[in-house]
């Protein structure tokens, strides 16, 4: 099958997907409507022998296949946008067009990889849902040990010192002489107007600068 | 002779952190005499007692509360010196149950140091409600010493624990130090003196590893200043060779040891404490909340010291007591017994000691400062006051400070000499000098705010608002300029918060009385002092001839009337003679609102009182006292006098 076709069907099965998203019923166009040259009744009759939807009279459906192929369309084109519009800082109009070429190019592992580096974004530039694929589901399942200073944790968590990095030796002292140490295990209670942790028994206020300086793990 | 050595009274020493109940456990011990007294060459107090044991006296001994005795402060440095001193001392080591892990740092230490202790294993109860386990015969077992659970504010275990003070020891517990790091210990103890006993200067060589400034100042002296740059050399050396901070090193072994000891002994609990004093604790650092109970906390103070104290007490003392009974009977007694009239002066007169000093020192600020005393006592022993700081804390970084300024800076309100004094709680040398200023410079004591407000408020709301803008924004130019221009640093806030307590009222009783004789101890010679150089210069005309020099300059240059001159001279003794002055002339007419207004501005940015200027020597030294005052003056010339010219200029209808 010639590359246009491929395209034209691929577009065609996005309009299926889009359009019931907004709740729209998909209306086929008038006999004589076409995609790069081929007429638009072709194109469905060839995705109705893939299996991808089902024909009954002037109503379309997607097939479950078709549900999952147009999804990842979708997804592809949406991503492309977010690319466009976050990574290379383009303008959004133009986007859709870049978004358009990009969207049968990919991959569904370079796909994945694009939605990684954007950090799996939940919505496409103009707000519309991007469906979700297994990098994902991954992402989203798995609890990432990651470090990082006392100041970034909500108030509320507790988390477990990995290392001290002070700007001033006599700070690293202080802090440890309260137990403040690696391996200890700190809860958060509060970050305005000063830090306060509890270690143990013991309350510590301590304030922003210093708590930058804390790198922890969360634990609970 | 062996009878005069025996009847040396023995030395108990009470070492332990901060906020472990160590002055409660004092009190119970020693009863009512108390001496506080100032650690020699230091900032740093240390208070003394008696008690009676085993038929003989003893000298109790409250060490300042420290974290280690590897000194990196001033109050460590106290601590260990007084341990180094009274090796033969019996050492009472006060230990939170609740916060083990900290305390038993100490333990390890007087262990290295072969000093023998017991321990108190004190707020027992508190860790028993928050259902710790602690197994207190394993603890004694594995430290080697005796243990004994305490609850010092209501004498539960005491008697034991004096009775286990026979059986103290060192124990066994010392920190286990990996090869490489005993060999750098004992680099730097081949540069110490050689007759120092080994555990000594095993000791000493850690704790310069940990910080170079750390030894004893005698043996400094000792080592002399060639052998303390070997030794210098010898620690850059060590330090060369590692990569990580060696204290941090240090106390990751020390903190092994202990967790494994706790580990050992299933000492767990404590999770959730729960209850009022968390909640309260909790909503006194809320950022809303917090605020709302600090201001009331601050009124209620102000009620207390500034409207009960200042107002009330220094009535019934001032206008009651001296201005009726003793002033008059001194003065009729000085005229019929002292014909010479230059003494007759001396006592009574308008610069007299008794008339003036005693006066002023005892009836106007004795009242104040009692009564700040007895708030700050509440304040202290409820656990609140750690967390004003941290309240306060946003709004004196903007001044290169922090929030543990905010005490120093309440009690100035009170009395500035007073608080110039307590600024010994500052960290930083230059924490403690920028403060020194601001207080001189810019915070009105109760005394004058009394006239200020009185006199502002017959003037217009917009000459009260006028005050309180200049004053605080020249507070806030000169405390960040001071900030950038002082030598030294500030520090860092890291504050413990101790839970919330009900304070015990005998407890206060006995630190507000040992402060207030600290007071008359320290500050009242100071007044007494200033008097009697007052009197001096009076007698010499020199009074005189600085009234006459600056009198011009007050008229043309500040646009007041003349009279005010004497105003401010005698508002150098008297902060409140000088805004009393000033109220006079604007009762009889002389003063419009402008002029009132810029002349109270001066007085209150004006020279501190002569007590304030000598305890600022006191504190600071000469040359550092001179030069505050110097620029304090040129600071209240120039902003009075710019501020005379704007208000002249656009003729401000006030």
């Amino acid at each position: 099958m010639d590359k246009c076709r491929r395209e034209a069907m691929e577009n065609l099965l996005r309009r299926l997907w889009t359009s019931r998203e907004e709740d729209k019923e998909f209306v086929c166009g008038p006999k004589e409507t076409s995609f790069n040259g081929i007429p638009e009744d072709q194109l469905l009759s060839d995705l109705a022998a893939e299996g991808l939807i089902t024909r009954h009279g002037g109503n379309v459906e997607l097939t479950e296949a078709g549900d999952q192929k147009a999804a990842n369309i979708v997804r592809r084109l949406r991503l492309a946008e977010r690319l466009y519009c976050d990574l290379l800082q383009g303008r959004e109009e133009k986007g859709s067009s870049f978004a358009c070429r990009f969207e049968h190019i990919l991959n569904d592992e370079v796909t994945d990889s694009v939605c990684t580096l954007l950090g799996h974004p939940p919505t496409c530039p103009h707000g519309r849902r991007i469906p979700p694929g297994r990098c994902c589901q991954r992402a989203a399942q798995a609890v990432r040990p990651v470090v990082k200073p006392l100041s970034e944790f909500a108030p509320g968590s507790t988390a477990r010192i990995v290392f001290l990095s002070p700007k001033f030796h006599h700070r690293l002292d202080r802090l440890n002489s309260f137990g403040i140490l690696p391996g200890a295990e700190v809860q958060l209670h509060q970050k305005q107007p000063t830090f306060v942790l509890r270690i143990g028994a013991t309350e510590v206020a301590i304030e922003n600068e210093v708590a930058r300086e804390i790198f922890a793990i969360k634990v609970a | 002779m062996e009878v005069s050595r025996r009847s040396a009274p023995d030395v108990i020493l009470l070492v332990g952190n901060p906020n472990v109940g160590k002055s409660a456990l004092f009190s119970r011990l020693t009863g009512k005499y108390v001496i506080v007294s100032n650690y020699p060459g230091t900032t740093v107090d240390i208070t003394k007692g008696r008690m009676r044991r085993g038929g003989r006296d003893a000298e109790v001994i409250d060490t300042p509360g420290v974290y280690s005795l590897m000194p990196r402060s001033e109050d460590e440095i106290v601590t260990r010196d007084l341990l180094l001193q009274h090796p033969e001392a019996s050492v009472v080591l006060v230990l939170d149950a609740k916060n083990l892990q900290r305390g038993l740092v100490l333990a390890q230490q007087l262990c290295e140091l072969k000093v023998s202790y017991s321990v108190a294993l004190n707020m027992m109860d508190e860790a028993l409600g928050q259902r710790f386990n602690i197994d207190v015969e394993a603890l004694s077992e594995a430290l080697g010493v005796p243990v004994m659970p305490t609850v010092a504010t209501t004498g539960k275990g005491l008697k034991e624990l004096t009775a286990s003070l026979d059986e103290a020891s060192p124990g066994g517990f010392a920190a286990v130090l990996p090869e490489d790091i005993t060999e750098l210990v004992d680099e730097v103890v081949s540069g110490l003196p050689e007759d120092l006993p080994e555990h000594v200067a095993r000791f000493l060589a850690q704790g310069l590893l940990i910080e170079s400034h750390s030894l004893p100042k005698p043996m400094v002296k000792r080592i002399g200043k060639e052998g303390m740059n070997r030794v210098g050399k010898r620690i850059s050396h060590v330090r060369r060779g590692f990569d990580v901070s060696l204290g941090s090193a240090f106390s990751s072994y020390r903190h092994e040891g202990i967790s494994s000891l706790l580990s050992r002994m299933n000492y767990s609990g404590g999770r959730r404490p729960g209850g009022t004093s968390e909640r309260l604790g909790r909503l006194s650092t809320h950022p809303v909340w917090g605020m709302f109970i600090a201001v009331v906390v601050l009124l209620l103070t102000y009620e207390f010291v500034g409207v009960f104290g200042a107002g009330t007490l220094v009535g019934l003392m001032e206008e009651g007591l001296f201005a009726r009974i003793i002033n008059p009977a001194v003065i009729s007694l000085a005229d019929s017994l002292l014909p010479i009239a230059g003494v007759r002066d001396f006592l009574v007169g308008d610069y007299g000691v008794v008339t003036m000093a005693l006066t002023y020192s005892l009836a106007i600020i004795l009242p104040v400062v009692g009564t700040f005393f007895l708030v700050f006592g509440i304040l202290e022993d409820s656990g609140y006051m750690p967390r004003l700081a941290v309240m306060a804390n946003r709004f004196f970084r903007r001044l290169g400070l922090n929030g543990k300024a905010i005490l120093p800076m309440i009690l100035g309100l009170g009395c500035d000499t007073m608080a110039t004094l307590t600024t010994r709680i500052l960290d930083t040398r230059k924490e403690r000098m920028q403060v020194t200023l601001l207080l001189a410079l810019g915070v009105p004591c109760s005394a004058q705010l009394a006239v200020i407000f009185g006199m502002l408020g017959s003037v217009s709301f917009w000459g009260l608002l006028i005050w309180l803008g200049v004053v605080t924004a020249v507070m806030l130019t000169v405390g960040s300029v001071a900030a950038k221009v002082m030598p030294g640093q500030g520090s860092d806030f890291i504050l413990e918060l101790p839970p919330m307590r009900l304070p015990g009222l005998k407890n206060i009783l006995v630190k507000t009385a040992a402060r207030m004789e600290w007071y008359l101890k320290e500050a009242v010679p100071l007044f007494v002092l200033g008097t009697i150089v007052l009197f001096t210069l009076d007698r010499l005309d020199v009074l005189v001839a600085i009234h006459d020099v600056s009198a011009p300059l007050v008229r043309d240059f500040l646009g007041l009337p003349v009279e005010a001159t004497e105003a401010f001279m005698v508002g150098f003794l008297r902060r409140d003679y000088g805004a009393a002055g000033l109220l006079d002339l604007q009762r009889q007419g002389m003063m419009d609102p402008r002029q009132v207004v810029v002349s109270l501005v001066i007085i209150t940015l004006f020279v501190p009182c002569i007590a304030n200027f000598f305890v600022m020597i006191k504190e600071r030294g000469v040359k550092t006292a001179l030069a505050m005052v110097a620029v304090i003056i040129a600071i209240a010339l120039t902003v009075g006098g710019a501020l005379n010219g704007v208000l002249s200029l656009t003729a401000f209808g006030l």
